[in-house]
């Protein structure tokens, strides 16, 4: 069963657009432009109907969670476990979307309309998360779910909750590990660790360049099994020692320290693809390859979202494809 | 304009004179106001241009940045990290007198802070806007400040060329058309006396 999810993995793939595609997407100097050539492809229909930025952000994140869920629906019992807890990352998003929300009291509607569908994902309902009248109701509501931790806790700094819905996602990927094939478990374990390192690198920085209060930095660093522990990142007192504590991710810490945070973001997402790219071949028929998909469509989902958005902002071509998160040649 | 009341007399006119000298003092005074005004306008328009074109330039870098983070982050997001926002800023705006002129002075009471706050994706942005919005209050202090300064300048010239032009012409006309009338009746004078005197030689004469 697994194999078949990985061949159509393989198959899937070769529905994401090319790179020549993307770039020539990025280069159109009209938002109407973009449509059309995007409304030839697999986007079609669900494309060419958008009137504006904002429903064409919606079409591309309703595509993008299709491309996602249709992973659940072939998968077997034990990977789709893993995949849902995985998947969790959109519910997270969610969350932390509505409490920000909340906190702004901003009406129902509001709330509604910058959920992803996360429930399409195997994710809770967030019907009565939405429709908490305050901020106090949303936290009582998470009582009765996998974040209940956090309404246990009394926490002024909506950052330490942000930081407490990553942490308890994080937990549950890697108690999830087990659930997938051996022989990938050590290389998807690294990604996650990745992705914590990054993570962690981004909150300790804080204290060093915008003089945020270290405690509160402590408190926002996730526990990272699978990378550098947050002992030894605490340790680290000056960027210098960030930069010779973590050499792979040197482009990265440059970028936040010439508080370039947009260019860190898309770097961000470089680096993970690099880190998937480079097991490619040696992982082209495991599970791992499952993975590399769901990052490409994400990439993907980005890029496209990108190129709307600073086609509507007018940003000059040459920004434009600076920003697309592209393999490195 | 017109002197109302003119009496022809030597007291009349030596008041008259008190006056003109007054009056030209005063235009001289005000023609120093004016060219000083003048100045302070020169120098507070080249620092309004210099200054609006450095917040002219930092808003362009702060819709730069809000641009390519939308472009990144998407609408959703971006749309809720302003949630995070706490306090308003607040100004108290004070009278201040330069060269007699009252302008206002604005004084940033209070500036929402992001320190301890704001997820770090959103820290420049937030920094680069707090930056603007003290700026733009500085260039709203400046622009009244200039706008004053101008308004002054346009009564003092009004006051300076109705002085010069109207007031001390008709004081200079009037003492002149009042000394000529007191040198007729000098003169008259003068001449009734001399044929006074004639008359009283011929009767001892005769």
């Amino acid at each position: 069963m697994i194999t078949y999810l990985i061949c159509k993995c393989h198959a899937y793939e070769s529905r994401l657009l090319p790179r020549k595609l993307i770039l020539e997407l990025a280069s159109v100097p009209r938002l109407e432009d973009f449509i059309e050539i995007l409304s030839t492809t697999i986007y079609g229909q669900r494309i060419s109907e958008a009137k504006n930025v904002w429903d064409i952000e919606v079409a591309l994140t309703e595509i993008f969670i299709d491309r996602l869920s249709t992973l659940l629906k072939i998968s077997p019992e034990n990977i789709r476990e893993f995949l849902v807890q995985y998947y969790r990352r959109f519910e997270v998003q969610n969350m932390i979307r509505i409490m920000r929300m909340k906190l702004a009291h901003e009406s129902m509607e509001s709330v509604e309309e910058i959920i992803i569908p996360s429930q399409r994902l195997g994710g809770m309902d967030l019907d009565p998360f939405v429709k908490a009248r305050n901020f106090n109701e949303f936290i009582s509501l998470l009582a009765g779910t996998m974040y209940k931790r956090i309404s246990e806790m009394e926490i002024e700094n909506p950052l330490i909750l942000e930081s407490m819905f990553r942490w308890i996602y994080y937990r549950g990927v890697f108690d999830k590990i087990s659930k997938i094939p051996r022989d990938d478990r050590s290389d998807v374990m690294e990604i996650l660790g990745v992705e914590l390192d990054l993570h962690n690198l981004r909150v300790w920085i804080l204290p060093m360049l915008y003089k945020y209060d270290r405690s509160l930095a402590e408190n926002l660093l996730i526990d990272n099994p699978a990378g550098k522990s947050k002992r030894l990142l605490m340790e680290m007192k000056s960027v210098e020692e960030l930069l010779e504590g973590f050499p792979r991710y040197r482009s990265f810490i440059e970028m936040l320290m010439r508080r370039e945070e947009w260019r860190a973001e898309i770097e961000y997402f470089k680096i993970l693809k690099d880190e998937v790219d480079k097991r490619r071949i040696s992982k082209y028929v495991n599970f791992f390859y499952v993975l590399k998909y769901i990052l490409d469509c994400e990439v993907e989902y980005r890029n496209l979202r990108l190129i709307t958005i600073s086609l509507y902002h007018n940003l000059p071509i040459n920004v434009r494809r600076s920003l697309l998160i592209l393999p490195r040649t | 304009m017109s002197l109302t009341g003119i009496r022809y007399t030597k007291g009349f006119l030596l008041d008259l004179r008190r006056r003109l000298e007054f009056v030209k003092d005063a235009h001289e005074l005000l023609e120093m106001k004016r060219d000083q005004l003048i100045i302070k306008l020169k120098e507070g328009l080249e620092r309004f241009k210099e200054f609006r074109r450095k917040v002219e330039d930092e808003a362009e870098e702060v819709y730069r940045e809000l641009s390519l983070l939308h472009s990144i982050l998407g609408s959703a997001d971006l749309k809720t990290y302003s949630a995070y926002l706490r306090g308003r800023m607040e100004v108290k705006i004070v009278p201040r007198g330069v060269i007699g002129i009252v302008t206002p002075m604005v004084r940033v009471v209070d500036i929402p802070d992001y320190t301890n706050l704001y997820p770090p994706q959103i820290i420049p942005l937030a920094e680069k806007v707090s930056a603007l919005m003290k700026d733009l209050v500085k260039l709203a202090e400046l622009e009244a400040y200039i706008e004053n300064l101008a308004e002054d300048l346009r009564k003092t010239n009004i006051r300076v060329n109705a002085l010069e032009k109207v007031v001390i012409p008709n004081y200079e006309e009037t003492i002149k058309k009042i000394q000529d009338i007191l040198d007729d009746e000098m003169l008259e004078e003068i001449i009734r006396l001399k044929l006074i005197k004639e008359i009283l030689m011929r009767r001892r004469i005769t």
